[in-house]
């Protein structure tokens, strides 16, 4: 039949897909996180940007093969929920959704932060929530096309991001980095728990499987460079930042990367990094808010969520309902006042429980090996089950070293997806899964 | 008089955004009988939905919109291949869809629709084959008046009379064609800002005939003339693709 939306053909080359994925990596996390990282691992923090970069590298390549393997709309979320059934289901779908509110109202308080570089009596939580109600009313009335700003955007941060490290590189000053690693390693692994939330973006080339050329090349290759390109800025911001601004003033200050460029660029520099810092926490939340109602509609889409939450607007044709509901609970969570660490942190929390259960999701296809499952793009033999089992104890290793406020909350949310699953998804979502069926044909070899 | 399989190989895409009430006052006009037509129901998007979710929710009343339209061309015996598609993203739609297609031509179906006069742009450097073949294959055995134009930027080095003279020759050209002599006119403007110029002149008549600019970097970027004047056209707009180089 010609007449279907699913031959719209594969558009995206591998610059494309790269930029896509750059656009939704280079955000607002290196503007707001490098106080809060050096506050807790000092100097030693760009090791945690490092490790962060690394667990995320190991979800990419997992990621690559189910993509290619499932292209459907909800990426991560449809991944497990199709290998491991509604219960994983309502855990991820409500992770993913509670972890972008989260992550929204940080960017949120980020760009508050911001502000008040130019009016220093700005009362943070109030901006924060006004910025909030104003992304929400553009987002139920629909935006259009906006990839050729988008692209700007991105092309404008990484400018600006290249500028601070080159001219910062100059600058550096080698004992500002002593103590290099004041709290131990302990205090590092828990800083990539924190700021793994800069990271949790690359999961969109995934969901765009369909629209890439020779996808068995260009998504792998591309979800690839687009968390190796970020990792590196990241590091290298941190370099700068902790070898120019003593750590003392670094911990307390709410605008550090323009404090730094401050230091080095004078007034100039530091109102780059302030608009820089602006631009990218408002388009990180934007994403965040459109990320939301599309894992909201593949939820709905299994039965797991009420559809209810889906329906289109008669005039705007936007999802108004799941727009108006994931932005009352973000500005819920800036009115109540949790502190921009531990939105960071959840944000965190639930996405590494998200990707750890992806690379369980890429275990149980490969063991079920259902004749649908094709996937154009194969881990190697030397990488399968290396990649996932790795990732996921990674993974694991990195939550358990999260603040118990953290890890109390990240609970609630988890188990807020059981009782989903109990008294709704169990009686509304489809049934069929696989992961029994991976077991099986495990104990069928065993006893064969 | 000619027949129209003379024509052979006008494939038009022909371009209606259903999500508009005007859809219900589109009636099919005869100059499309002559030429292959694939009728693009468009449903814009914003992006906070996806092109499933509102299929989902919103296909069904496109499809049945869609349909009656086809009915509409059927009823003029014209019968058309339909496609409905549900995008944030119009021009690379009609980009992909054109190529799948293998259309020669995209018209923008717009509320206003008369073609009693047309306009048609030419360029110096530009092939205008396809341009004055897909107008011939619209024009054959109507009666529409057709102005060619040309718009010359101030600082160029191509003079008045040279632009004459090619306007003449597709004037001849469409003449042999079986258009009549008399209602091809010439109009040659020299102009400081041929894109204002463009978009100023889609207005002063009633249809717009044109070819697309070849695809670059700049045009990626800050858009095409054509895409100018399909935005500020009130009538129907036709542009002739660039031929695809194999």
């Amino acid at each position: 039949m010609s007449n279907n939306q699913q031959d719209l053909s594969r558009n995206l080359g591998f610059l494309e897909a790269y930029t896509m994925g750059l656009g939704t990596m280079i955000g607002a996390g290196i503007f707001v996180l490098p106080s809060i990282a050096a506050a807790k691992a000092g100097p030693a923090s760009m090791v945690s940007f490092v490790v962060a970069g690394f667990v995320s590298l190991l979800s990419a390549l997992s990621h690559s093969e189910l993509a290619t393997g499932m292209p459907e709309a909800g990426g991560s979320y449809y991944y497990v929920y199709r290998s491991m059934g509604s219960l994983y289901g309502s855990i991820v779908g409500l992770g993913m959704w509670s972890g972008l509110m989260f992550a929204t109202a940080f960017y949120m308080l980020g760009f508050a932060q911001y502000m008040t570089y130019f009016y220093g009596d700005l009362p943070i939580a109030l901006t924060a929530f006004l910025m909030a109600l104003f992304l929400v009313v553009l987002n139920y009335r629909g935006t259009e096309e906006t990839a050729l700003f988008q692209n700007l955007i991105v092309l404008l941060l990484a400018g600006f991001i290249l500028v601070f490290v080159t001219v910062g590189l100059f600058n550096v000053d080698l004992t500002t980095f002593r103590p290099f690693n004041p709290n131990g390693w302990g205090a590092v692994a828990e800083t990539a728990a924190t700021v793994y939330v800069a990271f949790i973006g690359f999961g969109v080339i995934a969901t765009s499987a369909e629209e890439i050329q020779n996808p068995g090349r260009n998504l792998p290759l591309s979800m690839i460079a687009s968390v190796l390109t970020p990792t590196v800025f990241y590091v290298l911001v941190m370099f700068v930042s902790t070898g120019i601004l003593p750590l003392t003033e670094m911990a307390k200050s709410t605008i550090p990367v323009a404090d730094v460029a401050e230091i080095i660029m004078g007034t100039p520099g530091a109102l780059m990094m302030v608009v820089g810092a602006i631009l990218a926490t408002v388009s990180s939340a934007n994403a965040s808010i459109l990320s939301a109602a599309r894992v909201n509609f593949a939820m709905g889409r299994n039965g797991v969520f009420m559809d209810w939450l889906n329906k289109v607007h008669e005039d705007y044709h936007t999802p108004y309902r799941s727009i108006v509901v994931t932005g009352s609970l973000i500005m819920l969570l800036i009115g109540l006042g949790v502190g921009i660490e531990t939105l960071a942190d959840v944000a965190s929390f639930t996405y590494l429980v998200t990707y750890a259960l992806v690379h369980l999701a890429l275990i149980v296809m490969r063991e079920a090996d259902p004749e649908d499952y094709a996937p154009d793009f194969v881990l190697p033999a030397v990488a399968y089950p290396l990649v996932p089992v790795l990732g996921f104890l990674f993974t694991v290793v990195i939550i358990l070293q999260m603040r118990p406020v953290v890890l109390g909350i990240g609970t609630v949310i988890i188990l807020l997806g059981v009782a989903w699953y109990i008294f709704y998804a169990r009686d509304h979502a489809e049934g069929e899964h696989l992961i029994w069926e991976a077991l099986k044909s495990n104990s069928d070899e065993e006893t064969s | 008089m000619i027949e129209s399989d003379y024509f052979e190989g006008a494939r038009v895409l022909v371009t209606v955004d259903l999500s508009k009430p005007g859809w219900k006052d589109l009636t099919p006009f005869e100059m499309l009988s002559s030429m292959d037509v694939v009728l693009l129901g468009f449903h814009p998007i914003p992006d906070q939905t996806t092109p499933e979710q509102a299929e989902d929710q919103l296909g069904e009343e496109a499809q049945r919109r869609l349909d009656e339209l086809e009915k509409r061309f059927d009823h003029a015996g014209i019968s058309v291949v339909k496609r409905l598609v549900f995008s944030g993203d119009f021009k690379k739609t009609l980009d992909t869809l054109a190529d799948e297609e293998n259309c020669t031509a995209i018209l923008t179906w717009n509320e206003r629709m008369n073609f009693d006069r047309i306009g048609v742009f030419l360029r110096a450097d530009q092939g205008r084959d396809n341009i004055v073949n897909n107008l011939a294959a619209m024009m054959v055995n109507q009666d529409q008046e057709v102005e060619l134009i040309h718009f010359i930027s101030e600082d160029s080095e191509i003079d008045d009379a040279e632009s004459r003279s090619i306007l003449e020759t597709e004037r001849d050209y469409l003449v042999d064609r079986g258009c009549d002599e008399e209602r091809i006119s010439i109009r040659v403007d020299r102009v400081s800002d041929v894109d204002e110029a463009l978009s100023e002149t889609s207005n002063e008549y009633d249809a717009i005939v044109m070819g697309e600019t070849k695809p670059s970097t700049a045009s990626e970027v800050f858009g095409t003339r054509h895409e100018l004047v399909q935005e500020n056209a009130e009538g129907p707009v036709l542009v002739v693709r660039y031929p695809e180089e194999d």
